[in-house]
């Protein structure tokens, strides 16, 4: 996936969390991201990373515990700086409305999504090389389907709202708009969307993390929704500076399951 | 004198070699050198194939179908090519294969209930299934039988014919599965509160799934704990190490908020549940270390 980073950041122990930094010495240095505690240390030519979820309460921890469960990657010479590049989590996530929004045939309407990203580590050199992903947050998973089919998600609690926000004091966030248009002949009913963040963009303006608009299109109880990504920030991102290009390049428009409780696949019966 | 002269070697060698010469054996020699060879890369071939465009149960099935018939075709061609009249070894067949249609009624069943099975694909390869008192990964359908592993790294072969006329349990077939947890709370408990309390123990485990919602119902009065069924939903990759989980956190939590999960025991009543439990005392002990009856006790 190409990347591109963000603008270059304090060294370990900044507010800041993405972007370049220096290799760390033979001391273990430690960061913060949402609950994610991070420790890097370089020790006989290799890099090693350890990593912790705080739980509510936790103090931010300078030091692992003894116990932490420590990986090791190989360092070339060339290799002397960290990458820490903000991406989507691996699969999509739903997200419920704070109450059910009733949108009325031929309406359109503007929600928002504030999605948990993860943490992409890389060695840099001539390419980057990608050490780990991590979420910042975690997320229970969830099914977005019915018994028989579906797709494993992530469940963000945070909710889908009509306003926007930034927040630059939680950089681990993304702000994702959705719009959506009903063209069918019937009332639609927001209880919950699946958002593929895999196919999104992610931009940076001021601090605040953006995602690409995403377009969906209802067009009844026995057709799939269409889902489009523009790969554009727009609104209160335009002119939003690209961060990382999506895990999977979406078409242009896609068919999918996106609204919940509506079988939309005419199911192929068999014994 | 003897048998194993050279000139009766001479001349046995002659005869086959006129034999042979005479009835194409150098044909059937290249029939078998090359067309055996072609017949199993073919076979190989139409495995691979159908393998990526099906599955690779009916690749291996159409794959043998081909080496079968292959096989077949050259050894009728060669007997045929040696004089052999086909039609007397076909009806010779005929008798012989009724008399070992009797005996082989078993094969022929699970010949025939293997491509019912292959038609109706119950599972497939790498499934879990349950037969009977059997739980295992399929390895293999074939013609007459399927292949199992056990959890425990046995190979279990059951017969396609007890897989039809059995009841299998497809473990692995939906995408997703419901854990089921009898947990028993004391009768002295608040249900809601066990309730809210699992209900958190669902949402706090992050691989159990938030959708489809545990289902928390209460399934009866038990002999010792109020019975409640916990049913949270969980990927089917993720289903014991949920469980396992799942079960340590009701513990846990269970234990902090103090809510008991009581061990099966039995109540002694009397007569009457809100009457003491009568206990009358038959020997005292005296300070000298002997006993003696109390007085009126009867003893």
């Amino acid at each position: 996936m190409k990347s591109i980073a963000p603008e270059p950041v304090p060294a370990f122990g900044g507010k800041k969390s993405w972007g370049e930094l220096p290799l760390p010495g033979a001391a273990c240095e430690p960061l913060r991201i949402g609950q994610l505690n991070l420790w890097f240390k370089v020790l006989e030519g290799d890099l090693w990373h350890s990593w912790k979820h705080a739980q509510d309460g936790d103090p931010d921890s300078q030091t692992p515990a003894e116990d932490a469960s420590w990986s090791r990657w190989a360092l070339q010479e060339d290799k002397r700086r960290l990458r820490l590049l903000p991406v989507y989590p691996d699969r999509p996530v739903v997200v419920k409305t704070e109450s059910p929004i009733m949108l009325s045939p031929r309406d359109s309407v503007q929600i928002y999504i504030r999605c948990p990203l993860w943490v992409r580590v890389e060695l840099l050199n001539h390419s980057p090389v990608t050490v780990t992903e991590i979420p910042t947050v975690v997320l229970s998973n969830t099914w977005f389907g019915t018994t028989l089919e579906g797709d494993l998600c992530y469940w963000v609690s945070s909710g889908a709202r009509r306003e926007a926000q930034a927040d630059p004091d939680r950089p681990f966030l993304a702000v994702c708009p959705i719009l959506v248009r009903n063209r069918s002949e019937d009332d639609l009913k927001i209880e919950k969307v699946c958002l593929h963040v895999e196919w999104l963009s992610l931009f940076e303006k001021d601090g605040q993390l953006w995602s690409d608009l995403t377009r969906v299109t209802y067009h009844g109880k026995k057709r799939a929704s269409e889902v489009e990504v523009n790969g554009k920030p727009s609104g209160r991102a335009a002119g939003a500076r690209l961060v990382s290009l999506p895990r999977h390049p979406s078409k242009r428009e896609l068919s999918v399951r996106t609204f919940a409780a509506l079988k939309e696949i005419a199911d192929f019966l068999h014994d | 004198m003897g048998i194993f002269t050279v000139d009766s070697w001479t001349e046995q060698y002659n005869r086959f070699a006129d034999w042979f010469t005479t009835h194409n054996g150098f044909w059937v020699l290249a029939l078998l050198l090359l067309g055996l060879p072609f017949v199993f890369w073919l076979g190989r071939r139409v495995r691979l194939f159908f393998t990526h465009r099906l599955s690779s149960q009916q690749g291996l099935i159409a794959g043998k179908v081909v080496v079968y018939l292959g096989v077949g075709l050259i050894a009728v061609t060669a007997l045929q090519s040696f004089g052999f009249h086909i039609e007397s070894l076909l009806g010779a067949a005929g008798i012989a294969g009724i008399a070992l249609g009797f005996a082989a009624q078993t094969s022929v069943s699970n010949l025939i209930s293997g491509v019912f099975l292959v038609a109706e694909r119950p599972f497939a390869v790498g499934d879990i299934i349950v037969v009977g008192a059997t739980t295992g990964e399929v390895l293999s359908v074939d013609a007459l039988s399927i292949k199992l592993r056990t959890f425990d790294n046995r190979f279990v072969r059951i017969p396609n014919e007890s897989i039809i006329k059995n009841e299998v349990i497809n473990v692995t077939r939906f995408p997703i599965r419901r854990i089921d947890l009898a947990i028993g709370i004391a009768y002295k408990e608040d249900i809601q509160k066990a309730r809210q309390v699992l209900r958190e123990v669902a949402t706090s485990e992050p691989k159990c799934l938030q959708e489809p919602e545990p289902l928390i119902v209460v399934r009866g009065f038990g002999a010792s704990s109020v019975d409640i069924l916990f049913a949270p939903w969980a990927a089917k990759e993720d289903f014991l190490k949920t469980k396992d989980a799942l079960l340590e956190r009701v513990k846990a939590r269970f234990d902090a908020e103090g809510i008991e999960i009581p061990f099966p025991h039995v109540s002694l009543y009397s007569g009457e549940a809100t009457q003491p439990f009568p206990v009358e005392l038959m020997h005292r002990q005296k300070e000298s270390g002997k006993a003696e009856a109390v007085p009126g006790s009867g003893a």
